[in-house]
């Protein structure tokens, strides 16, 4: 039966037969009850009862379900027959086949997987491609507890700074001498758009403000000088992170 | 260049798109562009916008039809649709319902 399927492969169409020409292009689903010569370009699906023959130079793009298949052009997609697949020299075909009989030739070119006779092992195989996502959903849960996890971690770290405040009194007058060579600069340039017209205020304010900004950079300093280069890094660190509390 | 041939039987849904001759003898839904020669036969139903160079009808066509060069309607064809075709040709028998535009 099975040769007698395959022979008219070689011959030219019949006349009558359903043809679809090298310059045709169909997308979309094609169903029928005869057989179909593909010398042009199916995509989308073909549902045949007889068989589906892709010459070469054929495409077919598309999921197929037909009594008999028999490629010598390329088809991708997956191929279902009731009888038989046939795969001549030069076929190409990439997608899975299921069909009782299944015959490719030298030349051919197949990738994928063939299912001969049993149904249930594709209900397995889904089983096994259905317990797959779970972990994957356990690996994204995962990362959930850890965004809380960083969230709790600036608390740590404002916890952490209220320690240093004991070195405050000690350091802040030390900072504050760097600071009025440092700050002359820095505050001039902070104050004139903060307070705007009275320069005088802004120079009161800028000393109200200096402490501030002492204390904010005398909390990175609470050890010694050594450690002024280690710090500033700290206190850039933090600054993301409420940024990042602040997105989520 | 081999006909492409709709059997009696077939029935697409989609698209259909090239150029080169289309004879329909089933169904195709859905739109058709050629370039060249549509030719639906007695079994032929088409329920698709055509646009093609000619057309020519023998069974039933559902849907409006744009071509370039040439529609002919033949006896005991149905048509439902807009006709927009420099030539348009219908013949004694034929039944057709809606719209000729014969400035293009």
């Amino acid at each position: 039966m099975a040769r007698a399927s395959t022979t008219p492969t070689s011959t030219s169409p019949i006349e009558g037969a359903t043809v679809v020409g090298p310059g045709i292009r169909i997308s979309g689903r094609v169903t029928g009850e005869e057989d179909l010569h593909v010398e042009g370009r199916i995509d989308g699906a073909i549902q045949l009862s007889d068989t589906l023959f892709v010459a070469p130079g054929g495409i077919v793009a598309a999921e197929v379900e037909a009594h008999n298949v028999v490629v010598s052009g390329v088809v991708v997609g997956n191929v279902t027959a009731r009888d038989c697949v046939t795969l001549h020299a030069g076929a190409k075909l990439v997608g899975d086949i299921t069909a009782p009989r299944l015959v490719i030739a030298d030349g051919a070119a197949f990738k994928g997987n063939v299912r001969m006779g049993g149904e249930p092992v594709p209900a397995r195989e889904k089983s096994r491609t259905a317990a797959r996502p779970r972990p994957v959903a356990a690996v994204r849960a995962a990362p959930r507890p850890s965004a809380p996890a960083r969230a709790e971690r600036p608390v740590e770290r404002a916890e952490r700074r209220p320690p240093p405040p004991r070195p405050r009194p000690a350091a802040a007058p030390a900072p504050a001498e760097r600071n009025e060579d440092e700050d002359t600069v820095i505050v001039r340039h902070a104050a004139v758009p903060d307070d705007g017209k009275p320069s005088a205020r802004a120079g009161k304010s800028a000393d109200r403000e200096k402490p501030e900004k002492v204390a904010a950079s005398a909390r990175p300093r609470p050890g010694a000088a050594a450690t002024d280069k280690k710090l500033p890094p700290r206190a850039r660190i933090p600054k993301p992170g409420k940024r990042r509390v602040g997105r989520r | 260049m081999a006909n492409t041939v709709i059997g009696s039987s077939i029935v697409i849904d989609g698209e259909i798109t090239g150029d080169e001759d289309l004879v329909v003898r089933g169904t195709v839904k859905g739109r058709v562009s050629l370039r060249e020669n549509i030719f639906v036969e007695d079994t032929g139903v088409l329920e698709a916008n055509v646009e093609t160079a000619t057309i020519t009808v023998h069974g039933r066509v559902t849907g409006d039809i744009h071509a370039t060069e040439r529609a002919e309607l033949k006896s005991n064809c149905r048509v439902v649709g807009d006709i927009r075709s420099p030539r348009v040709l219908i013949a004694d028998g034929a039944s057709f319902k809606g719209t000729v535009d014969m400035d293009a």
